[in-house]
């Protein structure tokens, strides 16, 4: 089934985005092989070419998910569960209402597929916030076993949500994706002497740190977890913050930081940048994004 | 949507008396910006074998009267041409600290600049500080102390003198700027009802369910935002 529905999309890209599909294989050049992404993408692609038809085949996955098209994402979402379980068990009572607020709300959203995006979004953010409270307010559970408890919250719902809130196709996010890829792509000439950025990549040391930072954000594509999309961007400006204590032998600056982030950016080009941007703003859990140090890095980026 | 989600959150904590503040650093390139957090977060200027990475995100803990505060300082980049950045950083920001160099005219200049952008933006609801630096080189001094503190008073900021390099005026500055957030915040926490810290935001879609009876929190939970 999986090839057949390869092949239709290949097909319908054919005839129906044929200018369209040279930009697009560029843009899948820069993605890793992952299958479950690449399933994902054909399948955009096709679902895309005739809306109509990719409805009722999301209902057909909803009703009886089939194992071979998700297969992996299926076996990582089944660790997550487990993991999550297994944490949970550790927080008793407390646990088991989480569980059992998670489950209704993934119920709840399987039912609100027809929303907008940042509706979606909304119900998301207001999740985590109800869970948040209702430990802290209901169960008295310390505000540092929140936190834990809420990452892990956000790990299993979201690695649930994936599929259907990442680039969804009723936003234009894969269209200004391509827009982005495409511009960075046209900047190629850009040196890091136009951008003043203080790093010098003769230094061996420092063009490690360089490529380290280019992996880290290349990487965030490759994550399911809004958290661990974010800790990729903490992981490459950790690398940047590194690579220009090296060249100037002093802590960095934002003066210093941000043209270099622009840099490694345009080096990088990383896939998805836009969505992958949005999908942390949608649907990471705001007590991270807005005050903590991630929040300073994800707001440069 | 988020934004004033957050902005609401940024406040104080409902109960403990534990706050968290988000203050952002704007100022020209030179001013000393940088110097300034890494004095009062690490109290180090200029070391050659300071082990800090990077002075762009600083936090420090504070206990004042009691109450504890957590500051994050956000550093922005001073490149004139980043200055259309300059909402994204201070989006949700409970303090401003705007630098510039007694020596430097063109730097108060650009302090004027923000501080009426961020009236526009923010309106009142931010605390803003007006920090002339590097008060060792009073004598090349170029920014009049009374123009300056004058121009503060009319803009519903206060004022500072710091030296980085002496290490004057910053504990004041940050100590100072901390008990003004705190009274905004306690004062918003009022006008809000004493509710929650979240008590603003109307919720939609998924309502958590309970199968035990709800304990009410004392504050009122459904004021309108």
């Amino acid at each position: 089934r999986l090839q057949r529905e390869e092949e239709e999309a290949y097909a319908s890209s054919q005839s129906t985005q044929g200018a369209q599909s040279l930009t697009f294989s560029k843009f899948e050049e820069k993605k890793t092989n992952e299958k479950t992404r690449k399933v994902t993408t054909v399948k955009k692609f096709f679902t895309a070419s005739s809306r109509a038809g990719a409805k009722k085949a999301e209902i057909q996955e909803a009703k009886a998910p089939s194992p071979s098209i998700h297969r992996q994402a299926s076996i990582e979402t089944d660790r997550v569960s487990k993991e999550f379980i297994e944490f949970i068990r550790t927080y008793q009572k407390p646990g088991q209402d989480i569980y059992k607020q998670c489950k209704l709300f993934l119920d709840t959203m399987s039912h609100k597929r027809d929303l907008s995006i940042e509706e979606q979004s909304e119900c998301a953010q207001d999740f985590y916030q109800n869970v948040a409270d209702r430990l802290q307010t209901r169960w008295k559970v310390p505000p540092e076993k929140v936190e834990k408890a809420m990452d892990e919250v956000e790990k299993y719902i979201m690695t649930r949500q994936y599929k259907y809130v990442f680039c969804p196709e009723t936003t234009d996010d894969e269209k200004k994706d391509l827009a982005v890829q495409k511009r960075i792509r046209a900047l190629h000439w850009v040196t890091p002497q136009m951008l003043c950025v203080p790093v010098s990549e003769e230094i061996p040391e420092v063009s490690d740190m360089v490529v380290k930072a280019i992996t880290d954000i290349i990487e965030m594509d490759s994550k399911r977890v809004p958290r661990d999309k974010l800790a990729c961007i903490t992981k490459c400006s950790k690398h940047i913050f590194n690579a220009i204590k090296i060249t100037k032998n002093e802590p960095a600056s934002a003066d210093d930081f941000l043209p270099t982030l622009i840099y490694i950016v345009l080096k990088g080009n990383p896939p998805r940048l836009q969505s992958n941007i949005q999908y942390i703003t949608r649907f990471c859990n705001p007590s991270r994004l807005m005050t903590g140090e991630d929040g300073y890095y994800f707001t440069n980026l | 949507g988020g934004g004033a989600r957050m902005a609401a959150g940024a406040g104080a904590a409902a109960g403990g008396r534990s706050f968290s503040f988000k203050v952002v650093l704007l100022g020209e390139g030179c001013v000393g910006k940088t110097s300034l957090v890494l004095r009062y977060c690490e109290n180090k200027f200029n070391d050659k074998h300071i082990t800090t990475l990077q002075a762009s995100f600083l936090t420090k803990k504070l206990n004042i009267g009691g109450k504890r505060v957590n500051l994050a300082i956000w550093d922005t980049a001073g490149q004139e041409r980043f200055h259309a950045l300059g909402p994204i950083y201070y989006r949700d920001s409970n303090g401003a600290i705007l630098v510039y160099d007694i020596t430097d005219e063109d730097s108060f200049q650009k302090v004027k600049n923000w501080v009426k952008e961020l009236r526009k933006m923010l309106g009142n609801e931010i605390c803003l500080c007006i920090v002339g630096n590097k008060i060792d080189l009073e004598k090349e001094r170029h920014v009049s102390v009374q123009e300056a503190e004058m121009y503060a008073e009319s803009v519903g900021a206060k004022h500072y003198h710091t030296s980085a390099k002496q290490n004057k005026g910053i504990e004041e500055l940050f100590l100072d700027l901390c008990k003004r957030m705190i009274e905004t915040a306690q004062v918003d926490e009022r006008a809000r009802g004493n509710g929650s810290s979240q008590s603003g935001i109307t919720r939609r879609g998924v309502q958590i369910i309970d199968d035990e009876p709800q304990v009410q929190s004392s504050g009122g939970c459904c004021s309108s935002g």
